[in-house]
């Protein structure tokens, strides 16, 4: 029995990428990047301020780290309520200690709901990424695209409202986007979003409303995949976010500039018994000749794409 | 000796002690003279009662204490062992405060000098004359339970009031915090204690499948982080154990170098849940955000 033939032609078969977001580039041979003071890796922290609603909407699907017991869950709705009481200042403090700027992805219900909160992030020298709604707020291809435009809007509306600040960059739930979602934050004047994980620099993206980055915030450095996930231990991550920053640091002498992303959960690494093994960490990296601390906007500028 | 049942004999003390609620107080270890003081009873409270006085009387630090009895027909006498601690709840106050009371504070309710003082019964011996002949019993009073965790850690949305009205002070549901916190309940006061899920031993060993002396390092951990920044405003470390689980002759070496270690530290005040409630109500009236 052979192979339909149909299986075999395809029309697009081409060297390149099958849709028209962006050209294809070999990783290697792009002209290399200079990071600011010739730092050789640019460390983008990107903490998550998620807020979950009580009731969770499962439309189009239930975002991680949402409810799981009988209503009402005290129980999982306190423990995230916990990232942003308690664990998001410890993590704050432990990049203010060695004067770095970050990046926060916030709901829009957060900056809404916790005003204090979105004041200390804006008075640290921070950015402020849009990260929908609330938890809720999530997105794929099931979602009609006029009440996907209205997620975004008013995910802006709100931390605008909170910040006094238009967000430049975006993070949908669990990175999930629509087919529609590039263009309509394109759309939306949004500089760069989040959700792409296909590469470990920024790439410029072209849809049909305009020019959008993607900044690759890879999801397995990060601490829900590694502690979360696969439940290793804070020392075991520290480790590995050393051995990732030692090789970028290597790779980058012969191809220019590197960048390591640390995606960071509140009521995960903030725990009373992960912080000082972060703090620690976070304190080696800043020790790193070449490296350098940046939020998404500095990256996307520096970057000159 | 008497033939009456432990509930019989401590009704018969209720009893007595309403018709005639004057006792002598002292507290226990201190070189001192115990005094004459009335007592105000609940009829609903099988483990408490308390006494309005100033705050220098002698035992207004308050501690371990002995309450003695006479009722007023000389046929039941009794020694009450217990701890007081300054009622802190307002509404307790209010609730026992009366015309009588009030003559003895020349600002009335808002005296500063005014001490609410609570006594938590812990045992009693209560003694009866029966026909010139004495009984002795020894009689534990039993404690009002104060505090609740929900099994499996469910609600249903009228559960924390509930417990509010049932008398009880703080419940363990809520994990939002390192520090106790006040619940807004409809009726009564509750205060949130923080009971923590992520150093369970049931967490430790089959949600980030810890070894024992993983285990024992991340309590440490934890210990050490809660302590330093207790330093600036006290912070609650709960250690929730499995006895199924910790008790396991390979778990219970480490844990207990982990008690040492903490046990050793200087830092730690090892209390119960109701200890650490009475303490921070009387420092926060409850109204701390």
């Amino acid at each position: 029995m052979s192979l339909d033939p149909s299986y075999l032609t395809y029309p697009r078969r081409a060297q390149g990428m099958d849709h028209d977001l962006y050209a294809w580039s070999h990783f290697f041979e792009r002209p290399p990047i200079v990071w600011p003071d010739g730092k050789s890796v640019a460390i983008w922290p990107v903490i998550s301020l998620e807020w979950f609603p009580i009731l969770p909407a499962d439309r189009p699907f239930r975002a991680p780290g949402h409810m799981q017991t009988a209503y009402p869950d005290y129980r999982h709705y306190t423990a995230r309520e916990y990232g942003t009481r308690v664990g998001f200042y410890r993590l704050l403090d432990a990049f203010e200690k060695v004067g770095a700027r970050i990046s926060v992805a916030c709901n829009g219900a957060v900056a809404e709901r916790y005003p204090q909160l979105v004041a200390d992030i804006v008075a640290g020298g921070h950015e402020i990424i849009a990260h929908s709604t609330d938890m809720n707020g999530t997105i794929d291809s099931s979602l009609a695209e006029d009440e996907e435009r209205l997620v975004i809007a008013r995910s802006l509306a709100m931390i605008e409202q909170a910040s006094g600040q238009r967000p430049r960059g975006w993070l949908s739930i669990a990175r999930s986007q629509s087919f529609a979602t590039p263009r309509l934050l394109a759309e939306a004047s949004l500089s760069y979003m989040c959700d792409w994980v296909h590469d470990e620099l920024p790439v410029r993206f072209d849809t049909p409303a305009g020019g959008i980055v993607n900044m690759p915030l890879n999801h397995e450095l990060s601490d829900r995949q590694i502690i979360n996930v696969q439940q290793q231990s804070v020392d075991s991550y520290a480790v590995q976010m050393q051995d990732a920053y030692r090789w970028l640091a290597e790779e980058a002498q012969s191809h220019g500039g590197r960048m390591m992303p640390m995606h960071l959960t509140p009521y995960i690494m903030g725990l009373p018994y992960r912080m000082d093994a972060f703090d620690a960490l976070v304190q080696w990296l800043a020790e790193q000749p070449g490296a350098w601390f940046a939020t998404g906007s500095q990256i996307v500028e520096q970057s000159g794409i | 000796m008497s033939n009456k049942s432990p509930a019989e004999i401590r009704d018969a003390m209720w009893k007595a002690m309403a018709a005639s609620p004057y006792v002598m107080l002292g507290l226990t270890g201190k070189h001192q003279h115990a005094e004459p003081m009335y007592a105000v009873l609940d009829e609903d409270a099988h483990s408490e009662f308390w006494f309005y006085t100033k705050r220098d009387n002698r035992a207004a630090e308050g501690g371990p204490a002995m309450v003695q009895f006479v009722a007023k027909g000389h046929d039941l006498f009794a020694c009450i062992a217990g701890t007081l601690t300054e009622e802190s709840d307002p509404a307790i106050i209010d609730k026992y405060w009366s015309k009588q009371v009030e003559a003895w504070y020349e600002q009335g309710r808002q005296d500063p000098s005014l001490l609410m003082l609570r006594f938590d019964l812990d045992d009693a011996e209560v003694w009866e004359t029966d026909q010139s002949l004495l009984g002795k019993l020894k009689m534990f009073t039993g404690q009002t339970i104060k505090g609740w965790l929900a099994p499996a850690l469910t609600h249903t949305p009228r559960t924390l009031d509930l417990i509010a009205e049932y008398g009880m002070t703080y419940t363990c549901d809520l994990y939002h915090d390192d520090q106790p916190a006040p619940v807004q309940v409809k009726s009564g006061r509750l205060v949130s204690m923080p009971y923590s899920i992520e150093v369970n031993d049931h967490y430790g060993f089959f949600v980030y499948n810890m070894s024992p002396r993983d285990y024992a390092d991340t309590l440490i951990r934890q210990y050490e982080r809660l302590a330093r920044e207790g330093e600036r405003s006290g912070t609650v470390m709960c250690i929730p154990l499995h006895s199924y689980l910790i008790g396991q002759p390979h778990r219970i070496g480490p844990f207990e170098e982990v008690l040492r270690h903490i046990a050793a530290d200087g830092r730690a005040w090892i209390a119960r849940a109701g200890e650490i409630v009475d303490a921070y109500r009387a420092q926060t009236q409850g109204t701390a955000i």
